[in-house]
């Protein structure tokens, strides 16, 4: 009796201690919130650079995929609990735009930065970072087992021949997984686009949550094509995947990785120093290491296994219009391909 | 005659029946469970209410009826969903419960060697996350499976998966209750039973299934509510076939629809409530059946009745273990399915999603802040709530909010909080986005069956011990801490110990309230499983259930060993 | 028990009334309970003692009516604000305290200093003989034991008042009956005014100076075990406590009735008028079998029945010659050896008008 009550103390003690320090460490003063669809690796340098450069600020990540964290965003928006919005993609920033939720602020240097790669506005309420855009993987130990051809095109991957071999991201949840649908729906048309879809439905075997989890899926060879975005492809190829990497000649679909501040923040010099921060050359070399096109021009990429300049392939893509229309676009491919359930093997 | 026994009872209902005059203790009892009660209308009630109101809201607010309900069933896909919940669950269950009476039947009424064994192999699901059996399956079913053949073509991606995973994940739940229901089957019959020379196929039907009857239906509601709820096996293996579990993730967190999210939470929580119902009915006879001088059955050798139950509880204790060594296997694979060699790269967690060692580190506060303070407010409130004199009706809306979260799924639950914590009006507002949070809202998830444990036990020490230290005029708190809690101790360290495993495993209510500095190990198996690093998941998922399964055996060893000193008194 | 008559009660209950919903569980009970008194509440389950019992103790307070213990009103007051020790069924010892523990449980709260503690509880454990057993755990002692010590702890704190509910019923025949000794001797000692709750009529008649009887919420009677056994007041009293053969009669004239076919007369005078149904009630064990003469009263030439034997007497069923009447009668080993008596005989019984008690009909309807 004695001894149980002595130890139940001692073990209060110790979880409110520890209780204690995780209090202590997020109410640091310099603490600043920021949401981002990074990926988990890109952050790590980012953060140490801008941290080695503004003493006393301490980026406290929410990493998660695009729309869980335009949901979150959106979900809070009556009390935000972020300070700035980083990496995620333009047309979600344009929503939060639309709903008011951020802070128009003219960066240091932002003379520099590609026009079209921001908010026009003087003061605009998001600077974009860089551009990701849709790439395959493509597993070569499976499709040379399966004997099957390299898709070169969007309109390859419709073949019959790749029935039950692709995965690709569901754009619900997906930032890769919107811009490629957006991508199809701009370069063929609205009624062209979902058609198109129909068929792309029929060959693919499963729909990710995550932009990425296609090109893992085909390095690991439970599919053999895995729609993805090209920073994904490279990085996978790199860590010695079998795998090539094909970017399909139609065009690619792309957006724009941004920056913006929440309106409603405490800590808005702290915000503005990291939005400062993300407009440096300094900033567009770490991300020139993982994309090919960076918001001031001139930085060169250093993508090892992508080929071909990228820029050139780009299809041309109307942000205001997939902003705008993301909620219909989104509805309309649940009702479509989000229902019919099971795999057709 | 007839005209006074008319007056009489207005006669009596003129004077107020006398009032006793309330003692300290009636005091500090009745402003105790008071408290209790105010704090599970803060934790369980409000939430769920926040979660109702917002299903009849559109996005900016205002009161919309019924079209939230409404554009969800014009919608194909999702109305789909409820169908596609209800047969996969209703397959689960039925495997699942088949399976665990065979085995419950092995344990219980065969001399099969090994008994032991089986019964702790059987616990294993308990300790990991649902959505480990997933993977698992997905490296021995998958495009690349180890044994994909046996599936003859058909893909794991879908029910198939879903009902594997699920079986697993639930037997140890099933065997539980269905194991207890042959235990205390009362031997006297089988003596008549064969007195009577009925045959073996007989006396199985008419003694043993009639009194393992109830304890079966409530194993397949429990089985039902927990599969139907589940949210880790289909999301993980789940592929293209959706169920409501995955539909109200995918509503929230991918498609902002928070409406439509608290929509499909509703329509989850009636399947969960009607088996709560029917779960509790069932209970109820279940304990009618247990006379006070049934005698415990003890069964005999038959050497082919062994040799059978051997060779099946073998087969599903291998299914088991297996499922549990690909996970480990695959952590520790360099690069599935290229690159076998052995090698930690797996468990670099920091380099992937989902919040690096750090999530376990939380994971592992979070469990044991939810067990400590847990284990203190469930037991002192079902102490309360079943020892504090008269003050019916407010015990008895105390005792029905503690049992409301078992009809509650995880899910639904955690979205409530959203809702309720996340309003800036809300003074409690503060603690969104922090550890204490995330430990309340464990606790409330898991509130119930804790409560009816600490209830049970309670009920079974003499129910005068308070009449006596009162009438010694000792305050009930001295008796509380003196002989109530010692005598109760083994009950107390086992809701320690359900909460702190299934703190370090659950998934589903945290997901929608964790913050970027709360990440949990088991949500971070999640994240990394949708990022595609699923060996690295497998990882996370393994280090989570060594974890469980290091403190369940410290607690055996504390329970054989220390506990065995302290209780002396127990021996005769 | 003292012979001089105490005026002022220890305990004074007034019109107490108890009732759960619409079912009267207490109807207007009035009782006054003596100092150094020791009161039975004897009767069937369901009739209201244990309800008495937990109204006097605070458990369950009373809807209507007062107590007044030791001239202070109790009736509202909680339980820890009453006088009293209790004894349950179930012993109720905590189980992983030691005896000395279990003893001292009170002692302790009330802060009495150490020594002081450990000399109250060598000293109770002796009063109830088990010095011995001080750092023992409850489980390692027999059933009585721990009754012994449950009594030990009540008496603990010196109360004026010990409630006993049903504190020997768990016990077997054999330690019931040695413990109900020691209780009492207990009780006579310490002149310690006690109330026990009991459904077993021996206990009541073998321990008690005055039995409650009671039935339906209400008391049917109160006396010593003597009056009770002897006098019963009400049919019910007299079927409850001990055998009774209910013959079924008519009143002749005041002290005479029929009952088939038989003509009894009993020294009592029944105040109803000719020809009025009754119920006349007979002991077993009043039947006379020896000495009968011309001059016995009530002298019936019975046939006997079967011959059952109990242990320590016989009971058989006797049917009066020449009439309906058929009884139940218990006859001693030694007057069956001498008698002769036997199975199929006719023998000569006497049924002593005195012992006879005369209700009227319908039983229940007495009151």
């Amino acid at each position: 009796m004695n001894l149980c009550t002595t130890s139940g103390l001692r073990c209060a003690v110790v979880s409110i201690t520890a209780a204690m320090f995780c209090l202590s460490t997020s109410v640091r003063a310099a603490d600043l919130t920021v949401y981002t669809a990074l990926e988990a690796d890109q952050i790590k340098p980012y953060k140490a650079a801008f941290e080695k450069a503004n003493p006393g600020i301490n980026i406290l990540w929410v990493r998660d995929s695009t729309g869980i964290i335009t949901a979150k965003l959106l979900a809070e928006r009556a009390n935000p609990k972020a300070d700035v919005v980083m990496g995620l993609a333009a047309t979600s920033l344009m929503l939060l735009q639309k709903e008011g939720m951020l802070m128009p602020y003219a960066p240091a240097g932002l003379d520099k930065v590609d026009a079209k790669m921001r908010d026009p506005a003087a003061s605009p309420e998001w600077v974009g970072m860089d551009v990701w855009a849709s790439a395959f993987c493509v597993n070569t130990v499976e499709s040379g087992k399966k004997n099957l051809p390299e898709p070169a095109s969007w309109a390859d991957l419709t073949k019959p021949v790749y029935q039950g071999q692709i995965a690709m991201p569901n754009p619900a949840s997906s930032g890769t997984g919107f811009l490629m649908v957006s991508a199809w729906l701009q370069m063929f048309g609205w009624d062209e686009g979902w058609k198109y879809m129909d068929e792309l439905h029929k060959n693919i075997a499963a729909y990710t949550h995550s932009g990425s989890k296609p090109c893992r899926q085909a390095a690991a060879g439970e599919y053999t094509i895995g729609l993805s975005f090209e920073y994904r492809a490279n990085k996978t190829k790199k860590g010695g995947a079998p795998i090539s990497i094909v970017l399909p000649k139609e065009g690619l679909g792309w957006d724009m990785e941004a920056i913006g501040i929440l309106k409603t923040t405490k800590e808005s010099e702290a915000a503005k120093k990291l939005a400062d921060w993300a407009a440096t050359a300094e900033a567009n070399k770490l991300y020139a290491e993982n994309f090919a096109i960076v918001a001031l021009p001139g930085i060169a990429s250093s993508m090892e296994f992508i080929q071909g300049d990228i820029n050139k392939m780009l299809i041309k893509n109307d942000f205001a219009w997939a902003a705008e229309n993301r909620d219909k676009i989104l509805a309309e491919w649940s009702k479509r391909y989000d229902g019919k359930s099971e795999p057709k093997n | 005659m007839a005209t006074e026994t008319l007056i009489l009872p207005d006669r009596t209902a003129a004077v107020a029946p006398l009032r006793q005059k309330l003692g300290h203790d009636d005091w500090i009892m009745r402003g105790a469970v008071v408290a209790l009660g105010l704090w599970l209308i803060v934790t369980v009630l409000l939430p769920l209410w926040a979660l109702l109101s917002k299903s009849f809201q559109a996005a900016d607010g205002s009161f919309i009826g019924l079209a939230n309900f409404q554009a969800y069933f014009a919608n194909p896909a999702l109305a789909n969903s409820i169908w596609h919940s209800v047969w996969v669950s209703l397959l689960s269950t039925i495997i699942c419960v088949l399976l665990a009476f065979v085995y419950a039947y092995g344990l219980t009424r065969t001399c099969m060697p090994g008994r032991g064994l089986f019964r702790i192999i059987a616990q294993i699901p308990i300790l990991a996350p649902s959505l480990l059996p997933a993977i698992s399956l997905v490296y021995l079913f998958g495009n690349q499976g180890l044994v994909k053949w046996m599936l003859f073509g058909a893909s794991i991606y879908g029910p198939i998966g879903i009902v594997m995973g699920e079986v697993f994940w639930t037997f140890p739940h099933a065997l539980i209750i269905i194991t207890t229901a042959l235990a205390i089957s009362d031997a006297r019959l089988y003596e008549a039973a064969e007195a009577l020379r009925a045959s073996p196929r007989r006396t199985f039907w008419t003694v043993t299934f009639p009194g393992a009857r109830y304890g079966l239906i409530s194993a397949v509601f429990v089985v039902f509510t927990l599969v139907i709820t589940d949210f880790g096996v289909p999301k993980v293996i789940g592929g293209r076939f959706n169920v409501l579990a995955t539909d109200i993730y995918k509503q929230v967190v991918g498609q902002q629809n928070f409406q439509m999210g608290a929509v499909v939470g509703l329509i989850l929580l009636l399947p969960a409530g009607v088996a709560f119902v029917v779960d509790q009915l069932m209970q109820r006879r279940q304990l009618a059946l247990l006379s006070a001088r049934a005698v415990p059955y003890a069964p005999r050798p038959d050497a082919t009745i062994d040799r059978t139950m051997l060779a099946i509880c073998s087969l599903i204790a291998f299914a088991i273990l297996v499922i549990l060594g690909v996970s480990f296997f695959a952590s520790i694979a360099t690069f599935w399915p290229y690159n076998l060699t052995p090698s930690f790269k797996n468990f670099d967690f920091d380099m992937m999603d989902g919040g690096g060692w750090r999530s376990y580190f939380n994971s592992l506060v979070m469990a044991g802040l939810t067990a400590l303070f847990g284990t203190a407010v469930i037991f002192a409130g079902a102490y309360l709530v079943e020892k504090t004199p008269r003050f019916r009706y407010v015990r008895g809306f105390v005792q029905f909010l503690a049992l409301l979260p078992l009809a509650v799924p995880g899910l639904v639950l955690g979205l409530g909080y959203i809702f309720f914590f996340n309003n800036p009006a809300n003074p409690l507002n503060f603690i969104y986005g922090t550890m204490a949070i995330l430990v309340i809202c464990t606790i409330s998830h898991f509130y119930s069956v804790s409560h009816l444990t600490a209830v049970t036990a309670l009920k079974q020490i003499d129910q005068e011990f308070e009449t006596v230290s009162a009438s010694l005029r000792v305050p009930f708190w001295r008796t509380f801490m003196r002989v109530t809690l010692p005598v109760c101790l083994p009950a107390v360290l086992d809701i320690a110990m359900y909460l702190f495993v299934n703190a370090m495993t659950t998934v589903s209510a945290v997901v929608f309230i964790y913050a970027p500095h709360t990440t949990l190990a088991a949500i971070a198996v999640l994240n990394m499983d949708d990022a595609g690093d699923v060996a690295p998941a497998a990882a996370m998922a393994m280090v989570v259930f060594a974890t469980a399964a290091v403190t369940r055996a410290i607690y055996m060893l504390l329970t054989q060993g220390y506990l065995a000193r302290a209780q002396m008194w127990r021996k005769r | 028990m003292d012979s001089t008559p105490t005026t002022v009660p220890y305990l004074r209950i007034r019109n107490l009334s108890k009732k759960f919903g619409a079912f009267t569980a207490l109807d207007t009970i009035d009782l006054d309970i003596m100092p150094g008194e020791f009161v039975s509440f004897l009767g069937p389950s369901g009739c209201g003692k244990t309800t008495l019992l937990r109204a006097i103790s605070g458990l369950d307070v009373q809807t209507a009516g007062s107590i007044h213990q030791g001239g202070r009103d109790i009736s509202t007051l909680p339980v820890a604000k009453r006088d009293f020790g209790i004894v349950f069924q179930s012993y109720a010892l905590f189980p992983n305290l030691t005896i000395k523990d279990n003893v001292a449980y009170g002692l302790v709260s009330a802060g009495t200093p150490r020594i002081e503690i450990d000399r109250r509880v060598k000293e109770l454990l002796e009063l109830v003989g088990l010095p011995e057993q001080a750092d023992k755990y409850p489980a390692q002692l027999s059933g009585g034991q721990q009754q012994r010590v449950a009594l030990a702890r009540a008496l603990a704190l010196s109360p004026g008042l010990l409630l006993l509910d049903e504190p020997l019923s768990a016990l077997d025949a054999r330690v019931r009956a040695r413990l109900r000794g020691e209780i009492r001797d207990l009780q006579q000692r310490l002149k310690l005014t006690t109330i026990m709750v009991t459904h077993d009529q021996e206990e009541a008649l073998t321990m008690s100076d005055r039995i409650v009887v009671m039935s339906n919420g209400r008391i049917e009677q109160v006396g010593t075990p003597d009056e009770i056994y002897g006098r019963p007041a009400t049919a019910f009293v007299a079927d409850f406590v001990g055998k009774m053969n209910f013959l079924e009669g008519r009143l002749v004239t005041s002290k005479r009735a029929i009952v088939r076919g038989a003509v009894l007369d009993f020294s009592e005078e029944v105040p109803l008028g000719e020809g009025a149904a009754v119920t006349v009630c007979l002991r077993p064990e009043d039947v006379a079998v020896r000495d009968i003469g011309e001059h016995s009263d009530n002298r019936l030439s019975v046939q006997v029945g079967v011959m059952e034997f109990i242990g320590n007497h016989f009971a058989t069923t006797l049917h009066a010659s020449g009439t309906g009447l058929n009884f139940s009668a218990d006859f001693s080993i030694n007057a069956v050896r001498d008698l002769g008596i036997s199975s199929g005989a006719t023998i000569e019984v006497a049924l002593p008008p005195k012992r006879l008690r005369v209700f009227a009909q319908p039983r229940s309807a007495t009151a």
